[in-house]
């Protein structure tokens, strides 16, 4: 990939939002020449896995006192300003990551096969789920309310419905249809459907 | 996200003393508004962040300290949302001008909007945020005054201080946001259990929950309480907004 050389300026918010996402201290960064530029640390903290990121994400190489990383910049093949993007919305978190994988996989795909990040399969927030019976419906519900930690009484205060009913529907117990939308709605879910295939 | 064991404060400043500082950014870091000091720390338990308001600052807000410094205020908003079960970070009080709040790895609706584009906000967050913030008679909810967590679609309101006072602020701009892209669902009933706990509310509960000093301030609480509880959609909070501005 051609990429444009990045300017002082973009290289200073990359090691910004670089910075955000390591548990190890960055103490100055500075460009040696218009294709290298150091970082120095003032503290390295064990088992960093923001370094580990770091280094799959610019590759570079180590001082041998192992405070100072090197970057050449033509080597990094990535634009910087994508990169400080990349690290600003996701702060290396892992499940931010494979988020802004799936929300963009083409923008973000280089960065995706330098992390060796997965499309997410099944992603709980995003899914789409089949439901063919009550049971599937009672357990997408479910599993979403203990993912989000979520009471049935919460549920049912949202949902407008009693304690009762939602502990029907748990059971696997028949509920009108409108009652079913108001329980997926307080869960954060909605409800479509979808022409059968063949 | 902020499944945070209850800690002392004690156990804080014990932790901030074990932790490590460490920096926001490099270099450049942009203005955090009126707040002197601010410290990013690594400690055992997670980030924490240290924020210290000067007496300058209180000046520059016209708000004075002895009705309630930005730091007290953050606190009792915190405690406010806290019983209404808003998810926001955990804060203690160190002294009267010193809070530690638990750091979240998230961007805030500026940087999220300016490097990705928009954002989908969830009708029931938004009016849960919004029907705090107007209870809270929050001034300052700017775009960098809240978080957006992208993967669960869900706003998180942070830097409560500018609250609890006599007057009332302008729309949110989370709210503004919402009035031009959900416009359908502006005035839909909203069932959230926010709202049941914010009708349950008494203004003797929310007295201990934000003991504002100064008779005025704890009087426009109280009357906004009464305002907050009688809201049923969000086009009730906009509309709050509009008569006040």
């Amino acid at each position: 990939m051609n990429t444009p050389a990045p300017s002082a300026s973009d290289m200073q918010e990359f090691f910004n939002a670089l910075q955000l996402g390591l548990q190890s201290s960055i103490a100055d960064c500075r460009q040696d020449n218009t294709d290298t530029w150091h970082i120095d640390f003032a503290q390295i903290v064990p088992d960093d896995a923001g370094l580990d990121i770091m280094q799959r994400l610019v590759p570079g190489s180590w001082s041998r006192r192992g405070k100072m990383y090197t970057i050449h910049v033509a080597q990094v093949r990535v634009p910087f300003p994508l990169l400080t993007q990349f690290l600003l919305l996701s702060r290396m978190n892992p499940d931010n990551m494979h988020a802004l994988l799936a929300m963009d996989p083409k923008k973000y795909h280089a960065i995706a096969q330098r992390l060796d990040l997965q499309p997410p399969h099944a992603h709980a927030t995003t899914a789409l789920q089949l439901i063919t019976s009550r049971d599937d419906a009672a357990r997408i519900i479910f599993s979403e309310m203990q993912r989000q930690h979520l009471t049935i009484r919460a549920v049912a205060e949202s949902a407008g419905v009693t304690q009762l009913t939602v502990s029907k529907f748990k059971a696997g117990g028949d509920v009108m249809l409108t009652t079913f939308l108001q329980i997926a709605h307080a869960v954060g879910w909605q409800v479509g459907v979808q022409k059968q295939r063949g | 996200m902020n499944h945070h064991p209850p800690l002392s404060v004690a156990t804080v400043r014990a932790l901030l003393a074990k932790g490590k500082e460490q920096p926001v950014a490099t270099t450049n870091y942009p203005s955090r508004g009126q707040t002197s000091v601010q410290k990013l720390y690594l400690t055992p338990r997670g980030k924490f962040f240290l924020k210290r308001s000067s007496e300058q600052n209180h000046l520059d807000c016209q708000i004075r300290m002895a009705s309630g410094t930005l730091a007290e205020r953050e606190l009792w908003a915190y405690r406010l949302a806290r019983h209404l079960g808003l998810s926001v970070p955990t804060v203690w009080l160190l002294d009267r001008r010193t809070t530690v709040q638990v750091w979240f790895d998230l961007p805030d609706a500026r940087q999220y909007s300016t490097y990705h584009g928009v954002m989908q906000l969830d009708d029931a967050n938004v009016f849960d945020c919004a029907l705090f913030d107007w209870l809270s008679g929050q001034i300052d909810r700017h775009d960098a005054n809240y978080l957006y967590n992208f993967v669960a679609g869900q706003i998180i309101l942070i830097d409560s201080a500018h609250a609890f006072l006599q007057y009332e602020g302008s729309l949110p701009d989370y709210l503004r946001f919402s009035e031009a892209t959900h416009q359908r669902t502006l005035t839909r009933t909203m069932r959230t259990p926010l709202r049941h706990r914010m009708a349950t509310l008494t203004a003797h509960q929310l007295h201990r929950l934000v003991p504002l000093p100064q008779r005025e301030e704890r009087m426009a609480l109280q009357h906004r309480l009464a305002q907050a509880q009688r809201v049923t959609c969000t086009q009730d909070l906009i509309n709050l907004y509009r008569r006040n501005s």
